[in-house]
């Protein structure tokens, strides 16, 4: 990642962090169905913890579905194992793979701080099985490019 | 240790062009051409045999 968009990426995460705090004060306003008024009153830190979580995982949703539509761009159905498709649909599987974390931190997380009786509802809804589904797949669809190149440069 | 592919060698001592080898050894100039600039990933027994019967060489001659 290039400075620039290392800048851009750190001043959108302030930005947005600053938003919800700003969202906060003007009320309870739940985000997605998660109040996050309470866990700001009950620790600031815990609540940039959680903002942290949700941003990235918002990130983290968003530039999949850009990489899938590279992904569609790419490809072709008359020979889809091109060595591009499959770097781009790696990419993919392995940002899936970084979202499962990234839930699983938010729920352990959430559990925590079940656990020093905040009483406010946390969760994240996240299977990370079909993410290792998706990394499976795709590194069986890399294996294919591989072995299509080897036979086509089998004379 | 890569394996070097002598057959533009062999094509010049037997004054054979590309196309006239591929007629010959029935096998498509673009995959002659893979294994005379050393791409080729693989080769099968088959065509190294046509191509030293066409030649009049050794194995030894085309790879090294």
């Amino acid at each position: 990642m290039t400075c620039r968009k290392r800048l851009v990426l750190i001043f959108v995460l302030v930005f947005v962090f600053i938003f919800s705090i700003s969202l906060i004060g003007s009320g309870k306003k739940p985000v997605h169905g998660l109040d996050f008024f309470d866990l700001y009153q009950f620790s600031l830190s815990d609540y940039t913890i959680s903002v942290s979580y949700m941003v990235a995982y918002s990130f983290l949703k968003a530039y999949v579905a850009f990489l899938l539509i590279k992904t569609l761009s790419n490809i072709n159905l008359l020979n889809p194992f091109k060595i591009e498709v499959a770097r781009i649909l790696e990419k993919i599987s392995h940002v899936l793979v970084g979202i499962s974390i990234v839930a699983i931190l938010y729920n352990a997380h959430s559990k925590w701080l079940l656990k020093r009786s905040y009483s406010g509802k946390m969760a994240c809804k996240r299977i990370g099985f079909y993410d290792l589904l998706v990394f499976v797949i795709t590194q069986v669809f890399k294996r294919g490019v591989e072995i299509q190149s080897e036979n086509e440069l089998t004379v | 240790m890569a394996i070097n592919v002598n057959l533009d060698v062999m094509m010049a001592k037997r004054k054979m062009s590309l196309n006239e080898l591929s007629e010959k050894v029935d096998i498509t100039i673009s995959n002659l051409f893979i294994l005379k600039t050393g791409k080729a990933k693989a080769i099968r027994f088959s065509t190294l045999e046509a191509i030293c019967e066409v030649l009049d060489c050794q194995l030894g001659d085309i790879l090294e």
